[in-house]
């Protein structure tokens, strides 16, 4: 039954990843986008990491996407269509490029196809629950990371105003 | 195998609730509104009216379906989908009573017990404004366009409020889940501690259901319905439909996290009255206000929507947050 799930999820989520790059319109390439988030939370749920599901469709899916689709609202999308024609020689570099990811990125898996197993499996999720243990660890082992983290975030917070509003 | 049963058939029993619901809504709200603006509303279908969403219904089924030249086509016809399916998803997480003993087996009165329910529900609402942002932008028309553009600003900016606002209550009960948070209020209600939050979370859930005086994204008086400008027949009926689901579901969340889910204050019991029927009625009187407040208030202006979300609400759900963690420490 998971088996199941995770299979249609994953063949959903490739099949997203895909149309990102393929579509024409970038709009149909957004809700490609969408689509695979989606499917990648609930691959998240399925390993019992619920509180990454939750974040993965708040902030990825409803938040992030919302505003790059909003974004492209505000395009000039006939012009996109008219640049595309003179970018012959920037497929054969991107064709290269991806490869060369998608090698890297084949490289942990050598060997095996489920790659390494942490000490956070499925199961230890289920006993402790996934908000408990993550907080646990970001208040106590890894509080310094994660203020410096939002530090940053304010920072960009404070920078997107500066440079949006001309008059302060 | 006896799990599965039990799923499908309460996902099934809850699915023709909510529709039978939305159905039953429009009518309330048609009839309460007339009433407001003194007129009769619908009353020749039926007994006072009360075939008139059957007929709505058939309307909408043999309306012929227009879609316009120039329309991204998928998209238009997905737009309506994806507004009404999280609004119908929101439902599985809602707690709407105790446990009771149907031929000797104990059933949950939940579909699925969400170890972070409350933040799916923030989630799903987030998509769910998806809906109307792709519909307006896939119907090739300036209104449409607007109130997309509207509806996209306007989730976002609640959201967050809201976000903020459910931290308290996430504070005092100490878990995510729905129904840990309803079985924490079987004394002392929710609103009792957080009348603040429960205001706010009033505010931020209508403006994020796009309701009156928060309707920015269809506006008919500047927008001419805005994001569904175009739409017709079953495709308009799917919005229409989400629109009313979502206002069910937050009644319903409202109720679970601030108005004690099937609980009566104060430990009351009532002997022969099924706990679930006062979380009925809680819903029941909750979309009553929003009908109410609807006949009431003028439509805001869209800056001042903006002003509201982030220089009001915002600022005070974090003093609130910030307040209830400082008392919370206090008291230990």
């Amino acid at each position: 039954m998971v088996t199941t799930v995770f299979f249609i999820c994953a063949a959903l989520a490739i099949a997203g990843a895909l149309g990102v790059v393929s579509f024409r319109n970038p709009v149909h390439s957004a809700l490609a986008m969408l689509g695979t988030m989606v499917s990648i939370a609930v691959i998240y749920l399925l390993h019992n990491a619920e509180f990454i599901f939750a974040i993965q469709l708040m902030i990825y899916a409803g938040g992030v996407m919302m505003l790059v689709i909003f974004v492209i609202f505000l395009l000039d999308l006939r012009r996109e269509e008219e640049q595309r024609a003179k970018l012959k020689s920037g497929k054969v570099i991107a064709i290269g490029v991806g490869g060369l990811v998608f090698l890297s990125l084949l490289i942990p898996l050598a060997g095996s196809i489920t790659g390494k197993t942490g000490g956070m499996t499925e199961k230890a999720l289920e006993r402790i629950g996934s908000v408990e243990y993550l907080s646990n660890e970001l208040f106590t082992n890894y509080l310094l990371p994660f203020e410096l983290a939002s530090v940053l975030l304010l920072v960009g917070l404070v920078g997107a105003v500066a440079l949006a509003k001309k008059r302060l | 195998m006896d799990f599965l049963i039990e799923s499908v058939l309460k996902v099934a029993v809850v699915f023709g609730v909510l529709l039978g619901s939305v159905a039953y809504t429009t009518l309330l709200e048609r009839k309460f509104l007339g009433r407001l603006q003194v007129r009769h509303g619908p009353n020749r279908a039926g007994p006072f009216g009360l075939l008139q969403p059957l007929a709505d219904g058939l309307k909408f089924f043999f309306k012929e379906d227009i879609v316009p030249a120039n329309v991204d086509k998928p998209v238009f016809i997905l737009a309506p989908v994806i507004a009404l399916v999280p609004a119908i998803c929101i439902v599985a997480v809602i707690p709407f009573g105790d446990s009771v003993t149907i031929f000797g087996r104990e059933v949950k009165m939940h579909i699925t017990d969400m170890n972070v329910a409350v933040l799916y529900i923030l989630g799903l609402s987030g998509i769910g404004a998806y809906g109307a942002m792709l519909g307006g932008w896939a119907s090739n028309n300036k209104y449409g366009l607007i109130g997309a553009m509207r509806s996209g600003a306007q989730t976002i900016s609640y959201e967050l409020a809201m976000g903020m606002t459910l931290v308290s209550i996430i504070m005092m009960s100490g878990s995510l889940s729905l129904t840990k948070i309803v079985a924490g209020q079987t004394f002392y209600w929710n609103i009792f501690f957080q009348p603040v939050a429960f205001v706010l979370f009033i505010i931020a859930g209508l403006a994020e259901i796009n309701r009156t005086p928060f309707d920015m994204p269809e506006a008919e008086a500047e927008l001419a319905c805005g994001f569904n400008i175009e739409y017709s027949s079953m495709k308009f009926a799917l919005f229409f439909m989400a629109e009313y689901a979502h206002m069910i579901s937050l009644a319903a969340i409202t109720v679970c996290l601030f108005l004690g889910g099937w609980n009566l204050p104060f430990g009351w019991e009532v002997p022969f009255v099924p706990k679930i029927f006062w979380f009925i009625a809680k819903v029941f009187l909750l979309i009553v206000f929003f009908i109410w407040e609807r006949g009431t208030f003028p439509r805001l202006r869209y800056d001042q929507i903006m002003n509201l979300g982030w220089k009001w609400l915002m600022p005070i759900a974090i003093v609130n947050m910030l307040v209830t963690g400082v008392v919370m420490t206090l008291i230990g």
